[in-house]
């Protein structure tokens, strides 16, 4: 076959395509048009809604968003500024045949007062600040939020049985009794309490502070201070500069740190493995003074070991067993059935495990 | 004093422990020892290599003038970005195309497409001509050079061009709140990486006297383990370089770095 023939056929096979794309275009619109519509509501709306709905939530200003979960089968949003009441957009859309329902807080035209609905083109400002809105929702628990999109808008989302995703740059993020919590900020703050699920944090220098989390935590951060406490599933953190504070860990524990400080307080869940290193700050773990038993690993190639819990180097007795390498920068000990795992390592900081008080030890609410 | 000896204050002295040796008594045993002056040299030379490494990457002067102006722009908030995202995005921003539209739209189409085929058709008929076909490739190849011929300093150039650019992309607004600590992520990731550096120069130092003790098995097999190593620190600090403000690249390449020192650390048993 020629060249030229080739060409045509493919010229032929492109005919076609560009055919179908622009009868596509002919259909889809008018269904969107069928199924979409979009309304202006001053101050706020209400929608009864079942099961399955989707809903996803915007601002047009830098305010922020509260969503918060009820008990009624109703959506209720409001948009409130310093000028006083705003506008919700609400945009409805059906796709395979889920109903999705779209809120947006927006600027009420008070220069009309009789028609505030209609968009206005200039943004109001006050004390030469862009006028922010506050867009409140309220949502049955059931209710599956999309994800959540901000720069920097806060964010907070409370008591919503599903998962809970956010991205925002400078936001501060705050989820409470949500069913999994998946986030990433750049150098905003993430607080999340009481999640039931999941609870991923991504961030470069945004604080983050997770408690009572029932299932695996995961944070990342590059100078963000994090702080675990009171969690019951496994926790897996890296931090470069800032520190990690972990207290009252049940499950295992794997911390990592590079420039930064590594501290455990709290009760060891027997059989647990708690891992906690870091490459130029301190690792400290402060234990009640009355541990059922655990294997420790503590050493610094570098720094100082110090260890609260150490009887006899040299001796094995029943129940104690310690064993110290050569340059006592390895130092294995054993107590009580030695089950719970520790190992706390620095390369070049001071590495301690710590008696403490029952009492000093913050206790989980 | 023996050169083991020697050698071993010498790294001491280099890896900031210090040494109880009087001065003199080394200075006596370097004039006197020529391996151990070759040993002196050869730790000068790593520790400039390693205390040079920060700075492989030139930035340019009026980098944070760009940064500063980027950070005081008005804020860019969702009002710039239309009435809706995500899902309702899309379909909202779909034009709205009438049948007569549409139906001009497709004759449009054949009537570009018709034009195209005559235009390829003539074309095709110029290219079947093979003197001139070996023409059109030959200028075809003069004009686009191979990448990887592009020169040394060319790279180099393109490498510094980076660093703006991605400054660039970032059109975000940001908030006056300041961040916890002095550093930015970029400055403490690249301290990160000079201390996981200058631990993996120690090590290896001591490793290395190590290597005789090893059976050949143990030695292969830590070979082994190191050169893969390096291959995941190469390959994540590439992506940290190009992506320098993303934790969770910043996280793998320090993994990296961490898994050779304890790689390292248990080859010299510790």
């Amino acid at each position: 076959m020629q060249p030229t023939d080739n060409n045509r056929k493919r010229i032929q096979q492109i005919v076609i395509g560009t055919l179908v794309v622009l009868g596509l275009l002919l259909l889809i619109p008018s269904n969107h048009a069928l199924a979409q519509t979009k309304e202006r509501y001053y101050s706020s709306f209400s929608t009864n809604v079942q099961r399955g709905i989707i809903v996803g939530v915007d601002n047009r200003t830098t305010g922020p968003i509260t969503i918060s979960g009820w008990d009624r089968d109703v959506i209720e949003a409001r948009a409130v500024s310093s000028r006083g009441a705003e506008i919700v957009l609400v945009g409805r859309a059906e796709t395979s045949g889920v109903p999705r329902l779209f809120l947006k807080a927006d600027y009420a035209n008070l220069e009309q007062p009789a028609t505030p609905t209609v968009p206005v083109d200039k943004v109001p400002v006050s004390d030469d600040k862009v006028v922010q809105i506050r867009l409140e929702v309220r949502v049955p628990r059931y209710t599956e939020i999309e994800r959540i999109e901000v720069f920097n808008s806060d964010v907070q989302v409370s008591d919503v049985e599903t998962s809970i995703v956010v991205s925002g740059r400078s936001s501060t993020i705050t989820l409470k009794r949500v069913g999994a919590a998946d986030v990433q900020t750049r150098d905003g703050n993430v607080e999340i309490e009481g999640v039931n699920g999941l609870a991923s944090v991504v961030t470069a220098s945004g604080g983050v502070r997770v408690s009572k989390s029932k299932r695996l935590v995961h944070v990342v951060s590059i100078i963000g201070p994090i702080e675990v406490s009171c969690s019951s599933g496994r926790v897996d953190v890296s931090n470069t500069g800032s520190p990690i504070t972990l207290a009252n860990i049940d499950g295992d524990v794997d911390a990592i740190a590079t420039n930064s400080n590594v501290t455990l307080s709290g009760n060891l869940r027997e059989g647990a493995r708690y891992y906690l290193k870091s490459m130029s700050g301190r690792v400290e773990m402060e234990l009640p003074g009355n541990p059922r038993g655990f294997t420790s690993t503590l050493s610094s190639y570098r720094g100082r070991i110090e260890n609260d819990f150490e009887l006899d180097k040299k001796i094995t007795k029943q129940g104690k067993q310690t064993i110290v390498s050569p340059e006592d920068r390895r130092v294995i000990q054993r107590f009580g059935n030695g089950k719970t795992q520790v190992l706390l390592d620095s390369f070049e900081g001071l590495v301690r495990l710590t008696k403490v008080e029952e009492a000093s030890i913050p206790a989980c609410k | 004093m023996k050169c083991d000896e020697f050698q071993m204050l010498l790294e001491a002295e280099f890896d900031g422990e210090g040494t109880s040796e009087p001065q003199i008594e080394l200075n006596r045993h370097l004039d006197s020892c020529a391996d151990c002056r070759a040993f002196l040299a050869q730790l000068r030379s790593e520790s400039e290599i390693y205390s040079a490494y920060s700075s492989d990457v030139n930035v340019p002067v009026d980098l944070w003038t760009k940064v500063q102006a980027r950070i005081e722009a008005p804020p860019l908030e969702s009002a710039n970005r239309g009435l809706f995202t995500g899902w309702l995005s899309a379909p909202f921003s779909l034009p709205r195309v009438s049948v007569w539209a549409t139906a001009v739209l497709v004759l449009a189409a054949i009537g570009v497409t018709v034009a195209v085929m005559k235009y390829v058709g003539n074309q095709s008929a110029v290219v079947s001509k093979p003197e001139q076909s070996a023409k059109v490739g030959q200028l075809a190849n003069d004009a686009s050079p191979n990448p990887n011929q592009i020169s040394e300093p060319q790279k180099k150039a393109d490498d510094v061009e980076q660093a703006p650019a991605l400054v660039a992309h970032d059109k975000t607004p940001r908030t006056s709140a300041p961040r916890p600590r002095g550093n930015t992520p970029d400055q403490l990731v690249q301290d990160a990486e000079q201390k996981y550096l200058t631990a993996i120069a120690m090590l290896s130092r001591t490793a290395q006297r190590k290597r005789s003790q090893l059976d050949p098995g143990s030695l292969a097999r830590l070979d082994q383990a190191l050169a893969s190593v390096d291959r995941t620190i190469a390959g994540t600090r590439k992506v940290v370089r190009q992506h320098p403000d993303d934790p969770v690249a910043v996280q793998y390449m320090l993994s990296a770095y961490s898994r050779k020192v304890d790689v390292l650390r248990e080859m010299i048993g510790y």
